[in-house]
């Protein structure tokens, strides 16, 4: 059960669940709201595309997630340049008001890793037009502590990139930018097994952001049932601190009394 | 007379672009024109005209011109 003590902040927003998940990639509409539902997340990342004018339409994303439930947060993906960006998080913003908004920018299609200079740019024109901006960026320290000085809302450092699955590639890392940052952290990109999530949020993290972790996975909505309770362990045993390593065997039975 | 008539046709038609594709569209179509049109719910969609993105409120009187590039967004599933 996730705690309702434990709550986070980013910007203005206070959310409870930890699990941050996108909408993409799923087989249909209704896997999308049945996986959404399990994995218990609050915020949902969506994306900004035109509509499709002469095929006939099934349900909409905001029919089967209904944005006065879930905190929609648009991003800007497929964005190339900072003015895009921007572009991107207006039309949104028209559309329904939203202010907390993620940022991404590619920088490179094969890769997918994002643009540090026009990542950087775009977060200084978004925060001075009023938006919240949580920034996907590389697990360079350097990188995250100059977007918290631009005025990002919250750091989302990759664990690998984008859709590959492969878990958090460099611990150390993250670890640095979790110590240096006063604004949340949330690792995002590269989680592929509920051991990710559970280890991200065991550093420190205050979140977790994932997309094909689920709805690539074989069973999606167990998946993301699964990824649920990740999150929720990886964080309850980051708050009880976990018991030092040690170089020597400690013995868990007392010595004292053993029959000769 | 047929080529007056083309020409009465032609004057009362719009030639913009709406995500890309080529529509006509009869002289005077509003924002409100092309959502009605497009049967989307005018609350799951955005609008552009050129660089300039249209206030929801505006949509029924933001009228069209030939050459004008509209792009129509809505939000999809995304990571």
């Amino acid at each position: 059960m996730q705690n309702a003590q434990d709550m986070w902040h980013v910007g203005r927003h206070r959310f409870t669940s930890r699990l941050l998940v996108g909408t993409g990639k799923y087989a249909d509409m209704a896997q999308t709201k049945t996986a959404t539902k399990a994995s218990g997340a609050q915020i949902v990342t969506v994306a900004l595309r035109r509509v499709n004018l002469d095929a006939s339409r099934g349900p909409s994303l905001q029919e089967t997630l209904d944005p006065k439930i879930y905190t929609y947060l648009p991003n800007t993906a497929g964005c190339a340049t900072a003015k895009e960006a921007l572009r991107t998080l207006l039309l949104a913003r028209e559309l329904g008001g939203w202010n907390l908004v993620k940022l991404e920018v590619i920088g490179d299609a094969q890769t997918l890793y994002p643009d540090a200079h026009e990542t950087l740019e775009a977060t200084h024109m978004l925060v001075k037009e009023g938006f919240e901006v949580m920034v996907y960026t590389t697990d360079d320290p350097l990188n995250a502590r100059q977007l918290e000085e631009a005025g990002a809302a919250a750091i989302m450092p990759l664990a690998s990139p984008i859709g590959s699955g492969r878990g958090i590639l460099n611990p150390h890392n993250i670890r640095t930018i979790i110590a240096q940052s006063r604004v949340p952290v949330l690792v995002d990109a590269g989680i592929g097994t509920a051991s990710d999530a559970c280890t991200a949020m065991e550093m420190g993290c205050t979140g977790v952001l994932m997309n094909s972790a689920i709805a690539c996975a074989k069973n999606p909505v167990l998946m993301a049932t699964a990824m649920k309770h990740a999150v929720i362990a990886g964080r309850e045993a980051y708050l009880a601190g976990r018991m030092p390593m040690r170089e020597a065997a400690s013995p868990s039975s007392p010595m004292m009394g053993k029959i000769a | 007379m047929i080529g007056a008539n083309i020409y009465a046709i032609t004057a009362c038609m719009l030639q913009l672009t709406i995500n890309g594709e080529t529509r006509h569209l009869p002289a005077g179509s509003t924002v409100a024109d092309i959502i009605r049109d497009a049967r989307i719910d005018v609350r799951e969609v955005a609008i552009m005209v050129g660089e300039r993105i249209i206030a929801r409120s505006a949509y029924g009187v933001t009228v069209l011109h030939s050459g004008d590039a509209v792009e129509m967004v809505s939000f999809i599933g995304g990571g």
